[in-house]
């Protein structure tokens, strides 16, 4: 409990300005049909998600060339509560142009970013994070649908009787978002929201992954005294990735752009880095440059002086 | 100009309210329980506020209005002081509501469930009505409390508070009435029941916020929650007074009494005429018919929209209302009343106050028309409910 939240976070006043711009005007929002599909040269997908028995429900419209598995259109249409536009509008944004699979793959981290006003503050509080959660549910759900996978057991078992989640989806929120009560499983997925028998099934979730995360922190677990050097590669990649966390990758997606590490490689007394960009950071002018420079920087300045950055 | 429509929630303070509390915040600041001169303006306050309450809801003299801080305090010192001196003690065992009542007694219930209390809830019919022979199914002599709001403040709905208070009279079992939704609107009277308990607020009947009250039929034990100077309240409740809102629910009682039948005929012919537009808007349903409903209340669900976004279109147009969908402690109203699932998430309250306007009411119209018509455009679930229901 703090000043900040004794007042109330969800206030229609209380969202950024790209959030509300987004509530109010989503430029992705709206049905396509097979015409419009093949004037962009492409097939028409259509996949519904939740329902207004639950008070959230998104129909997802892409228009895919069916040669190269590519989304040259998104757009949606939602029921519920209209902060989720921003979350969708946004996730549509970022479909066009890349392969089904790749929409799928889209992370809760380029999605937040994207939605911010700046750097530093959060796009959403913390009650209306479910909004995120279920647009990347639809859209990785739409996905799975357009590639013909189908989800195993515990992806189709729906937990609550108020949110269309699936126990997978649940189990991944909390160890995403480090989740620690119930209350915060409903703030990221909306489970439990109004079905107040669900809280023990929530509850009994997250004591048996809240374990299972203990028990792999502890396997994992690095002594403090650890040099950075002596650590071994999964160690270190684990500390390289909260180094980017915290100081690189909230700047490179608010570009448009996004890093993921391919490996990292003992080269005499270097730790040779090899990353590769996406999005926007992929050929842009500084990329071999100034962001290398920075994200080399950082990490030479957080975890040992020997680190080096080199982008395949 | 901003149009008000959640007077459900909370009502403006009349004016005569304010002009009424002003010197109590000022110069007669004093403890009307003091015994020196100085504070006499204050307690002679203090005992013209309570005539105006005991004479609102026709209390006995012999009875207590004890102050609280409102109805929230009210529940939930009654709530707890039964499970500690009745349940705890073992005299009693149960505890009855209803599955409508505020969020202040359902939290107050849980927790005694919780405690291990035996909890039984009373179900509404189709209207959002509670049928008072369903209390014979759990009502027994070692029932602690049974606990029945007198209007459901979503739908508006009049519960039938005297025969459930005279069947609890037969088994002389205390009777609770919550009628913080029932100030103002219809007429309260506790010599009508046999009501052993009422809670009220200033702030629904054009009082100030933070005060309100608990009746206490005469002769009934209660122990306080609140510990202090037994001076206070006569030992019922500790604290300091707070005089200016206790003026001003005086005042505020005064003028919600005296003028109910004109104000509410007002009140009702401008909801019914802005209710009678809302009805030809295609696949709305009125949640509760209009015989079985406060004068103030249009509680409705629009297929096809969710309430959450055309509570913010409607805020756009300045027009402040409520939704009533569910909640973690509360049963929705579409669910307690059996209607199509897909309607739960799409019900709003609007709920009108005698400081509203016939003019206001075309505005309201006119926006709700508009931004349901905006939202069915573009809803992904509206077509889809619709045809379902025709299969």
């Amino acid at each position: 409990m703090s000043q900040e939240n004794l007042m109330t976070d969800t206030h229609y006043d209380a969202y950024g300005f790209k959030v509300q711009s987004m509530i109010k005007k989503p430029i992705n929002y709206g049905a396509i049909d097979t015409d419009e599909a093949a004037q962009l040269g492409g097939e028409l997908f259509v996949h519904r998600w939740g329902g207004a028995e639950y008070g959230e429900a998104i129909t997802l419209y892409w228009v895919v060339e069916a040669a190269t598995g590519t989304v040259k259109m998104s757009r949606f249409e939602h029921f519920g509560n209209p902060v989720a536009r921003a979350a969708n509008d946004m996730l549509c944004m970022l479909s066009r142009n890349k392969k089904v699979e790749e929409v799928a793959e889209i992370t809760y981290k380029s999605l937040e970013y994207f939605l911010r006003d700046n750097p530093t503050t959060p796009a959403l509080p913390e009650p209306m994070q479910y909004t995120l959660t279920h647009a990347m549910t639809a859209a990785a759900e739409a996905a799975d649908a357009y590639l013909g996978n189908k989800p195993d057991e515990a992806g189709s078992v729906i937990v609550c009787d108020d949110a269309p989640i699936s126990r997978t989806t649940i189990e991944q929120v909390i160890r995403l978002h480090d989740l620690e009560s119930v209350e915060q499983i409903t703030h990221y997925t909306l489970a439990g929201a109004f079905d107040s028998d669900c809280a023990t099934k929530l509850g009994d979730i997250l004591r048996v992954v809240r374990a299972q995360m203990a028990e792999e922190a502890a396997t994992q677990a690095v002594p403090e005294d650890t040099e950075f050097a002596e650590m071994t590669d999964e160690q270190k990649i684990a500390k390289i990735n909260a180094v980017i966390d915290q100081h690189i990758r909230h700047f490179l997606v608010m570009d448009g752009g996004d890093m993921e590490i391919i490996d990292i490689k003992q080269n005499g007394e270097h730790h040779d880095l090899y990353i590769r960009y996406l999005g926007a950071c992929n050929g842009c002018a500084s990329a071999s440059t100034g962001t290398l420079f920075a994200i080399e920087n950082a990490l030479k300045t957080h975890l040992d002086p020997n680190m080096r950055v080199l982008a395949v | 100009m901003p149009i008000y429509l959640d007077n459900n929630h909370l009502t403006r303070p009349d004016e005569q309210v304010t002009e009424a509390m002003k010197p109590f915040l000022g110069a007669n600041f004093h403890d009307p329980m003091a015994p020196y001169t100085q504070a006499n303006l204050s307690r002679r306050a203090f005992g013209d506020a309570l005539e105006k309450l005991y004479a609102g809801i026709h209390a006995k003299k012999e009875d207590e209005i004890i102050i609280t801080s409102g109805d929230t305090e009210s529940n939930n010192w009654l709530f707890n002081s039964i499970y500690v001196h009745q349940i705890l003690t073992g005299k009693r065992t149960s505890i009855i509501i209803s599955e409508r009542e505020n969020l202040a007694i359902m939290a107050a219930a849980n927790f005694l469930e919780s405690q291990g209390v035996k909890v039984f809830r009373l179900p509404v019919n189709s209207d959002g009505v509670i049928q008072p022979q369903d209390l014979l199914d759990y009502i027994t002599p070692r029932t602690a409390l049974v606990s029945v709001t007198m209007v459901d403040e979503e739908s508006g709905a009049i519960q039938p508070i005297e025969e459930l208070a005279e069947i609890c009279e037969q088994y002389e079992v205390p009777f609770h009435t919550d009628a913080t939704q029932a100030m103002g609107k219809i007429p309260v009277d506790v010599q009508r029941a046999p009501i052993t308990f009422m809670t009220f607020s200033a702030h629904t009947f054009h009082g100030p916020v933070g005060v309100g009250a608990l009746y206490i039929r005469q002769g009934t034990e209660l122990p306080p929650m609140l510990m202090g100077d037994p001076a206070a309240m006569h030992g019922k409740r500790a604290g300091q007074l707070n005089l200016p809102g206790i003026v001003g629910m005086g005042k505020a009682i005064e003028l919600a009494v005296d003028a109910l039948e004109f104000d509410m005929e007002d009140v009702r012919e401008m909801r019914d005429a802005l209710e009678e537009k809302v009805r030809e808007i295609p696949d709305v349903q009125i949640i509760t018919p209009w015989s079985l409903r406060v004068p103030n209340t249009l509680t409705f669900a629009v297929r096809g929209v969710a309430a959450s976004a055309l509570l913010i279109e409607l805020n756009r147009s300045a027009i402040a209302a409520t939704d009533a969908v569910p909640s973690p402690i509360r049963r929705g109203l579409i669910d307690a009343i059996g209607a199509d699932t897909a309607l739960r998430h799409t019900v709003i309250t609007l709920s009108l106050s005698r400081m509203n306007t016939e003019e206001e009411m075309d505005d309201v119209f006119k926006a709700l028309e508009e931004s349901i018509g905006l939202l069915r455009d573009e809803s992904p679930v509206y077509e889809a409910t619709t045809n379902e229901e025709q299969a």
